[in-house]
């Protein structure tokens, strides 16, 4: 799709300055409360010594290497559920936004409002409640066994899959949200055009709507894999005995093991991996320039 | 904008029933799932348990409904929770908006890099932000509490406000707003009237989710909170022991107070469609 | 501006990365801020005890409050208004200190993450009055000098009626900083429905008919010390080898697929749903689920069960010292013990609330006479004799063992 071309340039001073005027105020709040800190948290992945002697600025770089070694496996599982759940969310959140977009009328913002009640319910309840509808002998697998359609060991709850399934039911919204919006914006008038040139519905969809649905996607793909793949409320809830997320490390790391530089180079190495794995994703998306497919 | 719109809406009615109804079930299925953990919730609000262990049916009873307020510190903590939501809700919108419409609509020299900061902001593992967040205050001798935790929901909600905002701009076409201001519309005249009606879905929508992610953070809040108690703070703590049925009576209403608010807006839009 | 750029103008992310990451290594530095050791000379020896004590508490007045922060739901509660605390009312009654009461502690290791940054700081935690664990955490508070030595003078009630076995115990030898408020066993819990038949050891853990419905946790002072009771060793004078034995005994039940989930969130609930059929427990969480409706059992195995104290203590900062002290000392009157244990039903540490219990129960008619009764005759809550001695405590770890511990028995929980 290409720009329609800018009439005519308005070039003066303000204007020129417009984009950082309208940056600055969010901006400056994030340097002072998220940059600052995350500057803290980087000092402090490079000292060395323990709570009670202190830490000290070393630029200790083996922490970083030391923790790769002793937990990439949690590290890499962390990423393998985390785009599980990110390509569940997809594939079951997809439909539901283009449904809302084109077809559910003037109730839209009701179906949307439908869709964020389960935030208001505290995640924690929400989690555990899945230990109650999923119970081995509960209200779902229960009759399944009795009809001898499952066998009686048959469980969910304490497996990978029950901790994938809990990542994408918390962070559906966060999917469906910005495809929805993308979604919206098509003009209904480009689907009948391309209806009226015989396009098929496949054509029309292909051709159409997921081009113009790919920035809500990717921006659906950052909000549900970033905080999936770091979450870790669902692993210590609905796991098993192998489902440990690197959050849950990094959780034992700090309050447990008081070890900060060890919890702050592991969650260094979970932004960076995250950094990377987006990069990945937008490459094979054909585009060079990640961070901005958002924003075409 | 309506009278052209009003064909082709009919067209696309007849359509809908061909095509709709195996997407509209989908949508309800989706929603059932979503909504099934809330269906436990809202049960075992009515449970007549006697421990402070509430996971198993012990038969149907009202009494906790009767006693909703009987946990002065759980009803703090919700008042506090819904209260910070609301103006992180705000202040994250005010601050998140123009950075997306910025993002969407120029191409300005350290646009990546404010880019790479929203995404290294949602990146971030909350534990470790909370961690952090705490010695800076620390650091600068700021007493934790409502404030503070108003604070780093507002900096954890500001890239998501600016991504969704950042969607809705995508494809934005310059020229209309061009168009107002050479119609002898104002800069503040042609926003108000053709940029911001595009984009109020799309801020209306970042501002829900702040409310949500306030309401719902436990992590960062945890950590930054001092003495306030915010509603998942105490949940969470009580889940050790049990939690007792007044959590479930209080999700059940806000949750019954959703429905409400979602069901005045179809009664509003039908009254306005006539 | 305005203008859209022109397809093919250079993209400016890669460029832009690479430059904020060296601004941000430039300012690294900046935030080299260290963190302070926090290390204090603890007092040892009487002499120097004696000395701290006289330091801490001269010229402290009583200043008519008091800050009390403990975990959820344990202390006792009005049954008819969960919000009230009968207790702590009538000791404002008694002495005029008006109670703050919150229950802010989920477990020790995080409310160590998050009150240390604030004792390190020096500003302090704004409580008066804390309970902590016996684990590894109550001996940091105390080798990092941020609890108030206590001064014994103004506890009679503590060394009148405290039972001989939660005195001058192995964290805390003499009382210095510390008094018990409730005790506690960890043992095996299970559904006999389910088991189909007794759990007497910790090997029952271990029986293939019991595979993947076994709850362990993920704790690894509590895994470690139970294991070390399940091969035979008594924690508190246990070696480093013992421990690797103990953690092979951990990693054998794991490699059989026995445990279903290594979790301290989720075993309660699922022992009562059926998913787990036995699980680490603690005391106290038997008696709330068959409160509930259920019909668990909790056992002490023949090999020994853990005995656990969580302490009431003073923060060094604590305004309200004396109002604290004065705390500690009502806690310890045997109708106050009591009436806590009648809603916590842990362990109490003042074994004639026994007597106060026989004596209401003697008093009462109905459903609160039965409910006094099975009370003062709880093994739970006041274990008898037998059951004591098969009690351990848990071993207190040095700095340098901690690591080690922890290298041996987190990897087990965390793979």
């Amino acid at each position: 799709m290409s720009r329609p071309p800018a009439r005519r340039a308005r070039r003066r001073p303000v204007a020129a300055l417009a984009p950082y005027l309208m940056v600055l105020p969010g901006w400056l709040w994030l340097a002072a409360f998220f940059v600052a800190p995350v500057l803290v948290m980087l000092s402090l992945s490079l000292q060395t010594g323990d709570f009670i002697d202190g830490f000290r600025q070393t630029f200790h770089v083996g922490t970083y290497g030391d923790a790769l070694a002793t937990y990439h496996t949690q590290l890499v599982r962390s990423l393998l559920y985390g785009g599980a759940a990110t390509v569940c969310c997809l594939l079951i959140g997809y439909p539901v936004a283009y449904w809302i977009a084109f077809r559910a009328g003037r109730h839209k913002s009701v179906y949307l409002f439908l869709l964020l009640l389960p935030f208001f319910v505290s995640f924690v309840i929400r989690t555990q409640s899945w230990n109650v509808v999923l119970a081995d002998n509960g209200v779902v697998l229960g009759p399944l066994k009795h009809l001898g359609l499952l066998p009686g060991d048959f469980h969910v709850l304490a497996t990978p899959y029950a901790v994938i399934g809990g990542l994408a039911y918390n962070f559906l919204p966060f999917m469906v949200l910005p495809v929805y919006v993308a979604l919206e914006r098509v003009d209904p008038r480009l689907l009948e055009a391309a209806a009226d040139l015989y396009a098929g519905r496949a054509a029309t969809f292909g051709r159409v709507v997921l081009p113009l649905s790919l920035p809500g996607v990717f921006a659906g793909v950052l909000l549900t894999f970033v905080p999936a793949s770091a979450d870790y409320v669902n692993a210590a809830i609905l796991g098993g005995p192998s489902t440990t997320m690197i959050g849950n490390i990094i959780q034992t790391e700090y309050f447990t093991n008081l070890d900060y530089p060890g919890a702050a180079a592991l969650s260094f190495l979970l932004m960076g991996t995250l950094l990377i794995a987006v990069f990945l994703y937008a490459r094979a998306l054909g585009t060079e320039d990640v961070l901005e497919v958002a924003a075409r | 904008m309506t009278t052209t719109a009003t064909p082709s809406r009919t067209v696309r009615r007849r359509r809908a029933v061909r095509r709709g109804s195996g997407l509209r079930l989908w949508t309800w299925l989706v929603i059932g799932w979503l909504l099934l953990p809330i269906a436990v919730m809202i049960l075992f609000g009515f449970n007549d348990t006697s421990g402070k262990v509430n996971f198993t049916w012990q038969g149907f009873t009202l009494t906790w409904y009767e006693h909703l307020f009987a946990i002065p510190n759980l009803t703090d903590a919700l008042l506090n929770s819904l209260g910070i939501g609301l103006v992180v809700a705000v202040v994250a919108t005010l601050l998140g908006t123009p950075i997306g419409m910025a993002l969407g609509r120029y191409r300005f020299r350290g646009r990546g890099s404010v880019d790479l900061l929203l995404f290294a902001a949602i990146a971030a593992p909350e534990i470790a932000l909370g961690a952090a967040l705490l010695s800076l205050f620390i650091i600068l001798g700021v007493p934790r509490g409502y404030g503070t935790v108003v604070v780093a929901h507002v900096a954890f909600c500001i890239p998501y406000v600016a991504i969704t905002v950042r969607a809705r701009m995508a494809g934005y076409d310059p020229t209309l707003e061009e168009a107002a201001r050479d119609l002898g519309a104002g800069p503040w005249t042609a926003f108000r009237l053709v940029t911001l009606p595009m984009l109020l879905p799309g801020v209306v929508s970042g501002a829900l989710l702040c409310f949500a992610l306030s309401v719902d953070d436990y992590v960062i809040t945890s950590f930054n909170a001092g003495r306030t108690v915010t509603f998942p703070l105490w949940v969470y703590s009580a889940a050790r022991t049990g939690v007792p049925p007044q959590v479930n009576v209080m999700g059940t209403l806000i949750f019954a107070a959703g429905l409400l608010v979602a069901g005045a807006n179809v009664l509003l839009a039908r009254r306005r469609a006539g | 501006m305005l203008l859209p750029p022109p397809p093919g103008a250079p993209r400016p992310s890669r460029r832009t990365l690479l430059r904020s990451a060296l601004g941000a290594a430039a300012l690294a530095p900046l935030a080299a801020c260290s963190v302070p050791g926090a290390r204090k000379d603890v007092p040892t020896g009487r002499a120097e005890i004696a000395a701290a004590v006289r330091d801490f508490w001269s010229g402290r007045r009583r200043t008519g409050k008091l800050d009390f922060v403990n975990y959820t739901q344990y202390i006792d509660a009005d049954p008819a208004d969960q919000s009230r605390h009968p207790t702590l009312e009538e000791f404002t009654r008694r002495t005029g200190i008006e109670i703050t009461y919150q229950e802010l502690i989920d477990d020790s290791a995080s409310w160590f993450g998050k009150t240390q940054p604030l004792f390190a700081s020096g500003e302090g935690i704004g409580h008066d009055l804390m309970v902590v664990g016996s684990d590894s955490y109550l001996t940091k508070y105390i080798e990092l000098g941020y609890l108030a030595p206590l001064d014994h003078s103004r506890l009679p009630n503590f060394a009148r009626h405290a039972g001989a076995a939660y005195k001058n115990s192995s964290f805390d030898p003499g009382n210095v900083y510390t008094v018990p408020w409730q005790s506690g066993m960890t043992g095996i819990g299970y559904d006999p429905a389910k088991v189909g038949r007794k759990i007497t050891s910790w090997q029952d853990l271990r029986d293939p008919a019991l595979r993947g419905k076994v709850g362990m946790w993920n704790d690894a002072v509590q895994m470690g010390n139970v294991a070390l009771l399940a091969i035979g060793r008594d924690p508190e004078t246990s070696t480093p080898e013992d421990w690797r034995r103990a953690a092979d005994w951990l990693r054998g039940q794991r490699d059989a697929g026995m445990v279903r989930a290594y979790s301290t969130a989720t075993y309660q609930s699922a022992l009562q749903r059926g998913d787990l059929w036995a699980s680490l427990v603690y005391s106290g969480d038997v008696y709330q689920a068959n409160r509930s409706g259920s019909r668990l059992e909790f056992v002490i195995p023949e090999e020994g069960g853990l005995l656990w104290t969580d302490n009431l203590c003073l923060p060094v900062t604590a305004a309200g010292a004396v109002d604290a002290l004065t705390y500690m000392d009502y806690a310890y009157r045997p109708e106050v013990a009591a009436r806590i244990t009648e809603t916590v039903q842990f362990i109490c540490p003042v074994p004639a609330a026994r007597d106060v219990i026989v004596r209401e129960a003697a008093a009462a008619t109905g459903e609160r006479r039965a409910a006094l009764q099975a009370l003062s005759t709880s093994p739970l809550v006041f274990p008898s004799e037998s059951d004591q001695s098969r009690l351990r405590r848990m071993r207190v770890l040095e700095r340098a063992e901690e690591k080690q511990w922890n290298a041996l028995f987190e990897p087990i929980y965390q793979a």
